[in-house]
């Protein structure tokens, strides 16, 4: 296992995509900062500098991520892997840590710039509040929940494409609950459709924590991360699932 | 003698195509397997599922005397390595660094990479992307990715695909050196022959997802058919003699004839330079590899 990390590691480190993407998330950054420091006084907390670009890290975890896993099937160096007498579920397992350290891994970069940046913007008094420690958490969260989701769909498709329908269904979920709640003549089942919509999908819950309006309050609080650790691990072992039964080229 | 690989039974089905269909076979330690079959005979299915990259249907193998129902297979694995038919490469990365990682991954220290290029027939690559490589190349270095890990049992699906002539002299040369100095077992498919019969010391004949023969290269050399071409200045003179002397043959030409049975030389000699029949030239004739496949499979229609 540890010597699939560190092939991963080294392979993703020499990956010009994972600066390219870098970069442009840097310059994004640099635009939404700019933009921020006009609407300072009107923004609902301090601590918007530091998540108001959360669901850009999403789509370039989506980029870099999807791209490391599915390179390994559309290169098919995964077989070297698998004949070199690893179990699919180690090799599952080391994209999944990878993934995972991807999104950690922007996520801290976002923060230290923000930091930096916002002591700069706004001082240090109240910036970041007391709740950061809570938000930094659920952005975590709301990140493996994404890069797992992601995971899952380029192991069942075995290519880039597995991690561009994640996003397109998060897109499309809006919908179909939008269709649910037109049939639907009972409001508490509009009500419940919209919440899960809400706290289920990660560029719903990346919104949540953008505008910073609802957290920690009620039932965010207690579902996003209910939701966040139910769809990583649902999605690890379903991923693990169809690792094992998928015929490799 | 111990067995490499054992296969019993072997099924596989995608979906309602059955792909292969009860395959035995038996390669064991020490030997060059070739595995012999047209393409989509199933050669390549076989191999994908010895290396653990497609699940069979049904039916068991051991490699090392470990079935694959064995969690121990995966330790099994370790002292296998594979080339399965385009060769797997980083297309960004250099040879060096493509090799790199493959160390990285076997967990072994990388001081041979110059070593390992230079066996192959790649040593002056530099920073050239394995990308730009050319289809030899590429299959060169799918080659030395499959020989970091120093492995006892190299499997390669169709090696020499891509190769010019002198790559594959070359590459032909390597594994018999793998093969004889490191005693490497080597399971090799192709669809060219009479390359395989320069290397394999056994065979497994497939067709139609299924083993329709199991030979040593000695068996084979027996089973083949053997001829006799005679030259002579007159065939008609010739025939009267075969004829007395119960043979099988066959007369080619006014002045060429094959025989097919077993002959004493020199009593045919004397016997036909009775009747006035010159005897010009003498050759024994195999039957090629080729031929061999040919009438196991059931002729020109599964060429």
């Amino acid at each position: 296992m540890l010597n699939l990390l560190s092939e991963g590691f080294a392979r993703l480190f020499k990956s010009k995509l994972l600066y390219v993407m870098l970069l442009i998330y840097f310059i994004f950054c640099f635009l939404e900062f700019a933009g921020i420091r006009t609407i300072i006084e009107y923004l609902p907390s301090s601590d918007y500098l530091l998540f108001s670009f959360h669901e850009i890290i999403l789509l370039c975890v989506l980029i870099v991520a999807g791209k490391f896993v599915s390179s390994d099937f559309t290169n098919n160096t995964i077989r070297y892997k698998i004949t070199g007498g690893y179990t699919r579920t180690q090799i599952y397992m080391s994209n999944w840590i990878i993934s995972v350290f991807i999104g950690l891994f922007y996520l801290f970069v976002t923060q230290i710039f923000a930091m930096t940046v916002g002591f700069a913007m706004v001082g240090k008094g109240d910036f970041p509040s007391d709740e950061y420690p809570y938000y930094l958490m659920l952005s975590a969260l709301v990140l493996i929940e994404h890069l797992s989701c992601i995971l899952f769909m380029v192991t069942l498709m075995k290519k880039f494409s597995g991690a561009v329908f994640t996003y397109l269904f998060y897109i499309m979920s809006p919908f179909v609950a939008s269709i649910i709640i037109i049939f639907s003549s009972n409001e508490q089942t509009v009500d419940l459709v919209e919440k899960f919509v809400e706290d289920f999908f990660p560029l719903f819950q990346s919104d949540i924590l953008t505008s910073q309006a609802d957290i920690p309050k009620y039932p965010h609080n207690i579902l996003m991360p209910i939701y966040d650790a139910a769809v990583t691990i649902i999605s690890i072992f379903g991923g693990i699932f169809v690792m094992k039964r998928s015929d490799i080229k | 003698m111990e067995n490499v690989l054992q296969t019993n039974g072997l099924t596989k089905k995608y979906g309602r195509f059955t792909a292969l269909k009860n395959v035995t076979m038996t390669v064991p330690k020490g030997a060059i397997y070739g595995l012999v079959g047209k393409n989509g005979a199933g050669k390549t299915t076989i191999i994908r599922i010895v290396c653990g990259l497609h699940n069979a249907s049904d039916g068991e193998l051991s490699l090392y005397g470990i079935s694959n129902r064995d969690k121990k297979i995966t330790q099994m694995r370790k002292k296998i390595s594979a080339v399965v038919e385009t060769p797997a490469i980083y297309p960004n990365l250099s040879a060096k660094n493509n090799l790199l990682l493959q160390y990285k991954l076997t967990g072994k220290n990388p001081d041979k990479i110059d070593e390992l290029l230079n066996l192959v027939g790649i040593p002056d690559t530099g920073k050239k992307k394995a990308k730009d490589f050319s289809l030899g190349m590429r299959q060169r270095l799918g080659i030395a990715f499959s020989l970091v890990n120093e492995p006892d049992f190299l499997v390669l699906d169709e090696p020499i695909n891509g190769l010019d002539p002198q790559g594959i002299v070359e590459v032909r040369e390597l594994l018999l050196k793998l093969n004889r100095e490191k005693n490497m077992t080597i399971l090799i498919s192709s669809h060219i022959l009479d390359e395989l019969s320069k290397l394999a010391t056994h065979y497994g004949f497939v067709d139609k997802g299924t083993i329709v023969k199991e030979m040593s290269s000695e068996e084979l050399e027996n089973a083949v058919k053997k001829s006799m071409l005679i030259t002579v200045n007159n065939t008609m003179l010739l025939a009267p003699v075969l004829m007395e002397k119960n043979l099988d043959y066959k007369i080619v030409s006014e002045t060429e004839a094959e025989i097919y049975s077993h002959i004493n030389v020199t009593t045919l000699v004397h016997d036909l330079a009775e009747k006035g029949c010159e005897v010009i030239t003498m050759t024994e004739k195999s039957e090629s590899l080729e031929s061999y496949y040919m009438s196991l499979v059931g002729g020109a229609d599964n060429a």
